[in-house]
């Protein structure tokens, strides 16, 4: 053991040196008033290929999801780029991983994870102009992964399976009396989510 | 036949239950770690086990954390407490009933009896 611990290790060896580096390099590109904004310049930072459009008033982050292929989000959602990238552990994770016969977990499931994230949080922001906080992404139950928000005002757990076709699973709540609980297609934009996470 | 009775255990014990390293990130559990496997979520009532015997029966002991939880909490969140004694453990407990509303609710109510 461990991929995972050796997997932060290695990421949080970095972290001091990369976060705040990533954190600073996303607010300079977003902010032309910054001494040190950048006006035309491409950067692959672990993966990430952050990269200005001349003709676009915002920068787009590409995210890579395999050699050669990468899908492009706002810099506005760089939190959750960095999310993706981390979530990369659970890739590593095969039958097995922790001695005690669990499954392993295939590319497909992380790789629907990703678009749902980011068809999700695009959506938002651009129709809704809501940018939603960043969740977690971990390794879930019999190949599943869960995408969770744990913030002080709400929680939410999704749970989406290893079958492609299957749906995904959902409970949140307010610590209230809010709570949402069901299943849904993550090709299809759910508002229901949209009313605990955007603070509606 | 059973060398152990099956017993109704009371709400106010509680169950020891055994959380691998790989569940643990940064210092907290995350919802993978509470799952059925089989029968249900296999955890030990502390009427017959301690934790560190708990911790004793894995695979790996070392690569596992204790942690416990009171069983009337487990029933507030509708889950099944069902003593199921082995012959080599009479503690054994199956918990049922977990689901992800469940998995999330249960981050909130564990408490650390042995960490790694």
């Amino acid at each position: 053991m461990n991929i995972i611990s050796n997997y932060l290790k290695k990421h949080r060896k970095n972290e001091d040196l990369y976060i705040p580096r990533f954190h600073d390099f996303c607010f300079r590109k977003i902010n032309p008033n910054h001494p040190g904004y950048i006006e035309d310049s491409t950067l692959m930072l672990k993966g990430m290929i952050i990269k200005q459009n001349k003709k676009s008033l915002e920068d787009k982050i590409k995210i890579e999801i395999t050699q050669g292929k990468v899908i492009d989000i706002s810099m506005k959602l760089c939190k959750l780029a960095k999310v993706i990238e981390e979530s990369k552990y659970i890739l590593k994770l095969h039958n097995n991983f922790d001695g005690e016969d669990s499954k392993g977990y295939q590319f497909s499931t992380w790789e629907r994870v990703i678009y749902f994230l980011v068809n999700y949080f695009n959506r938002a922001l651009d129709y809704q102009g809501i940018l939603i906080e960043s969740p977690n992404i971990y390794h879930g139950p019999d190949g599943s992964i869960d995408i969770l928000w744990q913030t002080e005002r709400y929680k939410l757990l999704i749970s989406i399976p290893e079958e492609q076709e299957a749906p995904a699973s959902f409970y949140g709540d307010d610590f209230k009396m809010n709570k949402i609980k069901g299943t849904f297609d993550t090709s299809i934009f759910n508002p229901g989510l949209l009313m605990l996470l955007s603070e509606l | 036949m059973m060398k152990w009775p099956i017993e109704v255990i009371p709400d106010n014990d509680s169950v020891y239950y055994r959380v691998h390293q790989s569940s643990i990130i940064q210092g907290k559990i995350i919802p993978y770690a509470f799952r059925e496997i089989g029968e249900g979520m296999s955890t030990d009532w502390a009427k017959y086990s301690t934790p560190q015997e708990s911790r004793g029966r894995a695979k790996n002991p070392f690569q596992n954390a204790i942690v416990s939880l009171v069983v009337a909490r487990l029933k507030n969140l509708r889950l099944e407490v069902a003593h199921s004694p082995t012959e080599k453990n009479r503690s054994h407990t199956n918990v049922k009933g977990i689901d992800v509303e469940i998995r999330i609710k249960l981050l909130e109510i564990y408490s650390w009896e042995l960490q790694i």
